[in-house]
């Protein structure tokens, strides 16, 4: 039983994991940009695209092509912004980007077709004494990990990063220090398609997807990033782990209804009784 | 050095500033005066890029200034310390300050600015870890103002600096304003504690209702029947 | 202006067009046939595949001079995936398009919405693509049905192991894959087969299984079925099965072993699984009788860019098989004869058998137990038409090579 109990709580953290790499991205577009970002599920899924196609024709190692992933979907992030997201505000930017949402969606099933596809690359566990540690996402998660620790550090550590950080709480402030605002919001946007874009390139080890395949993480992604609090870049890893670690506890002792309901419940109760996120501070 | 020249500035339709016309010389204090609502922080907005002019025109050292984006102003050489000062609550100090210096390249240029505001305000050197918003009001007026020192300006726009914070405070950062003109920072200073504001200039203009109704050196104006009356309550 | 003027041309010649064209050509006026489908929203794939099967039927009966000599009209309007517009539909096919029959839209949700509307008008629709029980068990007399009830699906698989004691239920939470597993349910004790726990139901946003299989994993069932709704959940379940090691004597599995990418995805790792197949382009003619399947799959291929027909595009391409014979039996468009002909046919199209009981279930259709072998699906039964026999008990994860 105690490792039935380990083997279900791995589990629960590593797709925590991979949900918080989904949130963070969306607390840059969201949290920095204020741009409530439905296209988000579709960076997603062209990354498990871009590593489907790189793995199946060229034979590349799907691990290597998140370096194909990342620089792909930053690009046509940081467009879609300086072209399209940056000319609209508040509803027109949700309603302008569940458009492009739409319009890449249908695309990608003109283009990749409708039906399952999956990176067969590494399966099955392993076996720790008794407690089974699935290979596919426990790399998909250490990785996931260690590019939102990245990012973290990027955001604390460098030039760009603190000006990111600084146009989130006053931009107009920040442009006034000199920041070219718009320009860093299109690095931020890149940045915010990038990642899910990389969690995508990671999911497709795991799961059998189509193009649909980044709506499921849409809704979670946006309750992560409430959780941890907006503008929160270490509260989206921590969201991500908790919510994943909740639902693991919770599938398992109760079952899956009330476990993908239960992420929704913390939710509503974080909002009432710390609006700000479990790591936000009081206003 | 600063040249506005029939200023008028509208939120929306409605005009906050009517043909304003003022000139900032290098080496002073320039205070602009005038009751809450008077236009002030209109026009230091204006001037700092965040707000468009409708009519008139900003020269800096000769250079047309309106119609430049925001972050350029600060590379022709203007700071602006915000009404409400305006800190990066979740920021530190220092990336505070760093922000300040943001259009500075050279890293040891930075380095020597960080530690020249640091010297002028040591109580920032302390705090340097710590969270712009847990600092008292006029801890993040200080940072405000180094802040916009960072970026090595040659003219520094100060919105109400002394906006409740405690008078021993306020002294400090009047006297620091002095010391930054003796270094050669001219500086426009908007005040509502008028007495203050003309004190310390070497010359002043009096705003009311988004217009220019008197200027002359402090001392001129201090001593003026209508300021007296109107301002000083005397 | 110059906007304006453009489209009255058009329209114009459009319209004279058609009336010149129109009277040329046509001297006999067409039987129309209505139906909805789900071009757009969720159930676009199944509706599409559903579209070309009507699509390819229209075409072969008029090349072949129409029914009682009268031309063929198929018109498909779109519901959206949305049954409550599915009723909007075809409540406009009988009074406003006046249509002479109905056609059968897809799936178990829409064809409960259609046939209330046939029901209401005495329309006979033929359910082309559900299999929800309670379809045939409201007393409705106008509704008939191709595919097997799921009750009869799911039979298949657990008679099949009627041997085995202990089983497990997954049950992806959708509506005809909820159905399959209260089919499931409803099995089992017929079959003498124990459910060792209540079974573990997961939703289309589950990311994670290992819960519901280490819980099943304790109990340790000889059998596992799982009611899946395609490659997307069966392979989640298949590759945390083996990441567990949860080791069942045999699994079986609704839909997602017909589905052509199953092999594809799931890899080695799809060995040895069984499901039940109710059609394959390629079946031998011994069990039932396909006799113009050949022709059907050749005018598919060349209508729709050389793709093969998949079971969706038969089922609806049987459905206006069906009605054909019924209409060329009654030899009138009267629709209470051609509703009794409907219930008395005992025929078979390109989708197999098609022969139904009072209430209009399908009970003439011929189900074929495949399981995956060598990264193949192989006919295991009905014997007659087996292209391998059953490998079993399938080896633990750990025991293949
Ligand atoms: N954002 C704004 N929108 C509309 N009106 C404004 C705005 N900001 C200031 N005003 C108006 O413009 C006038 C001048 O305001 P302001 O420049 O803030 O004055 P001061 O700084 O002298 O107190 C006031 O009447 C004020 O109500
Ligand atoms: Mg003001």
């Amino acid at each position: 039983m105690f490792e039935a109990w380990v083997t279900v709580l791995i589990s629960g953290l590593a797709m925590g994991a991979i949900y918080a790499l989904v949130a963070g991205g969306l607390n840059l577009t969201w949290g920095v940009m204020n741009v409530v970002n439905m296209a988000h599920g579709v960076f997603l899924m062209l990354g498990a695209y871009i590593t489907f196609m790189a793995w199946s024709y060229w034979g590349i190692n799907p691990l290597f092509t998140i370096f194909l992933s990342f620089p792909i979907l930053f690009a046509l992030g940081a467009l879609i912004n300086r072209f399209l997201v940056r000319r609209t505000v508040g509803l027109a930017s949700m309603l302008l980007t569940f458009g492009i949402f739409m319009v890449i969606e249908n695309l990608a099933v003109v283009g990749f077709g409708g039906m399952y596809r999956s990176v067969r690359f590494f399966t099955g566990s392993y076996d720790i004494m008794g407690v089974f540690v699935s290979k596919p996402r426990i790399i998909a998660a250490g990785i996931a990990v260690a590019m939102s620790l990245l990012t973290y550090w990027f955001l604390k550590k460098t030039k760009i990063g603190v000006a990111i950080r600084a146009i989130s709480l006053d931009r107009m402030m920040a442009e006034q220090c000199g920041v070219n605002t718009n320009q860093i919001c299109t690095i931020t946007f890149g940045i915010g398609a990038a990642q899910p874009a990389v969690a995508g390139s990671l999911m497709s080890l795991i799961f059998a997807f189509n193009p649909m395949l980044g709506r499921v993480f849409l809704v979670k992604a946006f309750a992560i990033v409430v959780l941890g609090g907006m503008g929160n870049f270490l509260g989206a890893l921590i969201g991500g782990l908790t919510i994943g670690l909740v639902e693991a506890v919770i599938a398992f002792s109760g079952n899956l209804h009330l476990s993908e309901a239960a992420g929704f419940i913390i939710i509503i109760l974080i909002l009432l009784l710390r609006p700000s996120g479990i790591m936000g501070r009081r206003q | 050095m600063l040249e506005a020249n029939g200023l008028r500035i509208c939120y929306g339709a409605v005009p906050a500033v009517h043909d304003v016309t003022f000139k900032v010389q290098e080496g002073q204090i320039v205070s602009i005066i005038g009751a809450n609502g008077a236009g002030k922080t209109t026009l230091l907005k204006a001037i700092a890029g965040v707000q468009r002019i409708s009519a008139g025109r900003i020269s800096f050292l000769g250079e047309k200034l309106d119609g430049l984006p925001a972050n350029q102003i600060v590379t022709k050489g203007i700071s602006h310390v915000p009404e409400g000062r305006h800190i990066f609550s979740e920021l530190s100090v220092k990336e505070n300050l760093l922000i300040g210096a943001y259009t500075v390249k050279d890293a040891s240029e930075v380095e020597k600015k960080l530690r020249s505001v640091y010297k002028t305000f040591p109580i920032l050197e302390e705090r340097s870890a710590q969270r712009g918003g847990t600092l008292s009001g006029g801890e993040q007026q200080m940072l405000a103002i180094a802040r916009g020192l960072m970026s090595g300006p040659r003219l520094l726009m100060l919105d109400e600096p002394s906006l409740g914070i405690m008078p021993t405070v306020v002294r400090q950062i009047f006297d620091i304003v002095k010391k930054l003109r003796s270094q050669g920072t001219t500086v426009l200073l908007v005040e509502q504690n008028v007495k203050k504001g003309l004190e310390i200039a070497d010359k002043a203009y009096v705003l009311q209702t988004g217009r220019c109704v008197l200027e002359g050196t402090g001392d001129e104006l201090l001593r003026s029947d209508m300021v007296r009356k109107h301002y000083l309550g005397l | 202006m110059r906007s304006r003027i453009i489209p009255i041309i058009l329209l114009t010649l459009f319209v004279l067009g058609t009336i010149v064209f129109g009277a040329s050509c046509e001297t006999k006026e067409p039987i129309v046939f209505g139906g909805a489908l789900p071009l757009t929203g969720w159930g676009a794939d199944g509706g599409e595949y559903n579209r070309r099967g009507y699509m390819v039927w229209e075409d072969m009966v008029n090349a072949a001079g129409g029914i009682l000599g009268r031309p063929v009209k198929v018109i498909i309007y779109d519901d959206k995936s949305d049954p409550t517009v599915t009723t909007r539909l075809y409540e406009k096919l009988v009074t406003q398009d006046k249509v002479d029959f109905l056609l059968s839209p897809w799936t178990d949700d829409m064809v409960m919405a259609a046939t209330t509307v046939g029901e209401k008008y005495g329309k006979t629709i033929v359910a082309g693509g559900a299999t929800y029980p309670a379809i045939w068990e409201r007393g409705y007399k106008y509704v008939t049905g191709l595919l097997p009830n799921s009750k009869d699906y799911l039979g298949v698989g657990i008679r099949f192991f009627s041997g085995l004691k202990t089983v497990a239920l997954l049950n992806l939470d959708l509506t005809f894959t909820t159905g399959f597993a209260d089919a499931a349910e409803w099995n089992f004790p017929r079959e003498g087969m124990t459910l060792v726990l209540p079974r573990q139901t997961y939703t289309g946003d589950t990311t994670d299984l290992t819960a519901p299989l280490m819980k099943i994993k304790a109990k340790n069932p000889d059998f596992i079925v799982a009611c899946t709704g395609g490659a997307e959940d069966a392979t989640m379940i298949l590759r945390q099965a083996k990441e567990i090691g949860l080791n069942p004597k045999a699994w079986w599995f609704t839909i997602a072993p017909v589905i052509p990418e199953y092999i594809e995805v799931l890899g080695e790792d799809a060995e040895y699984t069984l499901g039940c197949s109710e059609w394959e382009p390629e079946l031998p003619d011994t069990i039932e009788d396909f006799s113009i399947r050949a022709a059907f799959n050749q005018r598919h291929r060349e209508m729709f860019g050389g793709e093969d027909p998949v079971e969706d595009a038969a089922t609806t391409f049987g459905v206006g098989q069906i009605m054909q014979l019924a209409i060329e039996k009654v030899g009138e468009l009267d629709d209470e004869k051609i509703n009794e002909a409907l219930h008395e046919l005992d025929t078979s199209t390109v989708f197999g058998y098609y022969r139904v009981d009072e209430a209009g279930k399908q009970k003439g259709k011929v189900m074929y137990v495949i399981q995956v072998q060598n990264g193949v699906r192989e006919t295991l039964w009905p014997f007659k038409a087996a292209t391998s026999v059953l490998r079993f008990p399938t080896p633990p994860w750990d025991k293949r090579d």
